[in-house]
């Protein structure tokens, strides 16, 4: 995902206040070598060397710091030394022998000198004796255990281990325009303090599926969430879930979900507890239509259930039998179209009033409205409409250009698709 | 942002001459879509101008299009006029002048997307 929304910039030990960049150059596959000149003006001192690894564009690994000391500044113009068994200003080799085996330790990483900063976690500041400190722990946020403690009790199962190579990952369609959600997550850091960070999201209104990822730091995941803070989706309207993913942001992988359903005020969607509804799952958003013609097509990456469909008719006084009919246009095209005709037709000089009711028991005639006018009612079946498909309500039959047709009115029910 | 954008308009399409508001008062998208003329499936067509506003997505989280431009619509207001229409004003619609211009540009599209490859752009 190239255009991925992420929070503000900070400081960076890949980005700008760095020092010193130095480009490495992969010799062969998997060994990366580099050697360089000081630049003159380089003081003595003790210097850290970064290790960053970027792919696409993003930071995905950053590598605790080790030590450079530079005991003098060097002379201008010292040519460097190259690498044992090659002449100076010949090509770099092409075999190099295979890095050293490293060793795998099991267990929780050492504690970082200082967590390393991310795009959009940040820490939070307690005020100063807001809380009492935890035994063991440290002044500030309630209950915060030393790193100590983190290694003498036994981890919560409800939290996951994350590294810089993690993120969150939220996807979302809504059909509500001018949503607003917010994605908030707090970490449990190597250090023992709880860190939490935020970032705004704003998807647009046309059911189509977007991902935002939100960058992590090392650390225990405590919770995640995604709420809404402007626009006040209802059921069915904005559907939200959050996983977590690795990889480069260009073509993230996701490995774990842990929450999916519809957001709403009251509604976070969050992990924990998480768990997974699915987006096709009622009730969902009832809305209704005021039209004379076109049709209704079901958007992309919805699903409408069609409740009820009411239209009127003024006919003329030419002898003939007028019929409302509700069609649903399927997008497969070997299936056919599902269509009702309105249980009774309408005569000539009659104010005429058509229902299709999903639910509806029997057929009724109805003519309590007074001479000249009927109210017919036609059960409606169970018909779900996909992406691609339309619902067309037309009058068949009619006196074209002397019967009087009116609105149509179509109440359905909406639900988005998951993927 | 047009995709942000929540306040009611009313159009209507150039082809069809169907009156409609998007987004609706509730904040929903509206995606209006031309009627289709035949009274059997089998002589079901488009008219022409077609105009199919459903947003199209090739693969899930990739870029969005519309599905049809056909011959575009025109806005008629900055606010819902349909609500409270009766049919008599609905006719009268179809032929209100709209606002400049003829056809209404197509709104922008473009949002964060999923660039991640198909397999068979990966091989």
């Amino acid at each position: 995902m190239a255009e991925l929304a992420q929070g503000g910039d900070q400081a960076s030990p890949c980005g700008a206040g760095a020092v010193l960049t130095i480009p490495l150059t992969e010799t062969s596959p998997g060994v990366y070598e580099t050697w360089f000149n000081l630049p003159a003006d380089l003081q003595p001192g003790i210097y850290d060397l970064v290790g960053c690894l970027t792919v696409g564009g993003g930071t995905l690994a950053v590598q605790p710091p080790a030590v450079l000391i530079v005991l003098a500044a060097p002379p201008a113009g010292l040519v460097p030394l190259p690498p044992p068994g090659i002449a100076a200003g010949a090509a770099p080799p092409v075999a190099i022998a295979p890095p050293a085996e490293v060793p795998i330790t099991t267990g929780p990483p050492p504690p970082l000198a200082a967590p390393p900063p991310t795009v959009t976690v940040q820490e939070l500041q307690a005020q100063p004796g807001a809380f009492p400190a935890a035994p063991g722990g440290t002044d500030g946020l309630p209950s915060s255990p030393s790193w100590a403690a983190i290694a003498t009790r036994s981890v919560p199962a409800g939290e996951l281990w994350v590294t810089p190579d993690d993120m969150i990952v939220v996807g979302v369609r809504s059909s509500l325009a001018g949503v607003a959600l917010t994605l908030a997550a707090r970490l449990w850091g190597p250090d023992g303090q709880f860190a939490g960070g935020s970032t705004i999201i704003r998807p647009p209104g046309d059911r189509s599926l977007n991902f935002y990822v939100m960058p992590l730091s090392y650390g225990y995941l405590i919770q995640a969430a995604v709420l809404p803070t402007a626009g006040n989706p209802a059921r069915g309207q904005t559907l939200v879930s959050v996983g977590l993913a690795r990889g480069p942001v260009a073509s993230f992988l996701r490995y774990a979900i842990l929450a999916q359903d519809y957001v709403t005020d009251t509604n976070p969607v969050g992990w924990p507890p998480g768990g997974v509804v699915p987006g096709t799952s009622r009730p969902g958003y009832t809305a209704d239509l005021k039209f004379a013609t076109g049709a209704q097509a079901v958007p992309t990456g919805a699903r409408w259930q069609v409740q009820w469909v009411q239209g009127n008719i003024v006919t003329s006084a030419t002898v003939k039998t007028r019929w409302a009919r509700l069609t649903y246009i399927p997008p497969q095209t070997n299936a056919t179209d599902f269509e009702v005709m309105s249980a009774a037709g309408i005569p000539a000089s009659t104010n005429g009033e058509v229902y299709f009711i999903r639910g509806l028991g029997q057929a009724n005639g109805d003519q309590s409205l007074g001479l000249g006018s009927i109210r017919i009612a036609t059960p409606l079946p169970e018909v779900e409409g996909f992406e691609g498909g339309s619902w067309q309500a037309s009058w068949y039959n009619q006196d074209a250009g002397n019967d009087s047709p009116g609105f149509w009115y179509l109440f359905y029910e909406e639900t988005l698709e998951d993927g | 942002m047009a995709s942000l954008r929540s306040s009611p308009r009313t159009w209507r399409c150039l082809a069809c001459l169907a009156v409609y508001v998007d987004p609706r008062a509730d904040g929903m998208r509206y995606h209006h879509v031309c009627q289709l003329l035949g009274e059997t499936r089998a002589a079901r067509h488009q008219r022409p101008g077609h105009r199919d506003e459903t947003i199209v997505q090739d693969r899930p989280g990739g870029p969005a299009r519309m599905s049809s431009p056909g011959a575009g619509r025109a806005l008629l207001a900055e606010r819902d006029l349909l609500t409270e229409a009766t049919i008599t004003t609905y006719v009268a619609l179809q032929t209100q002048a709209p606002l400049e211009p003829v056809p209404w540009p197509e709104a922008d599209l473009e949002r964060p997307r999923d660039v991640r490859p198909m397999p068979a752009e990966a091989e």
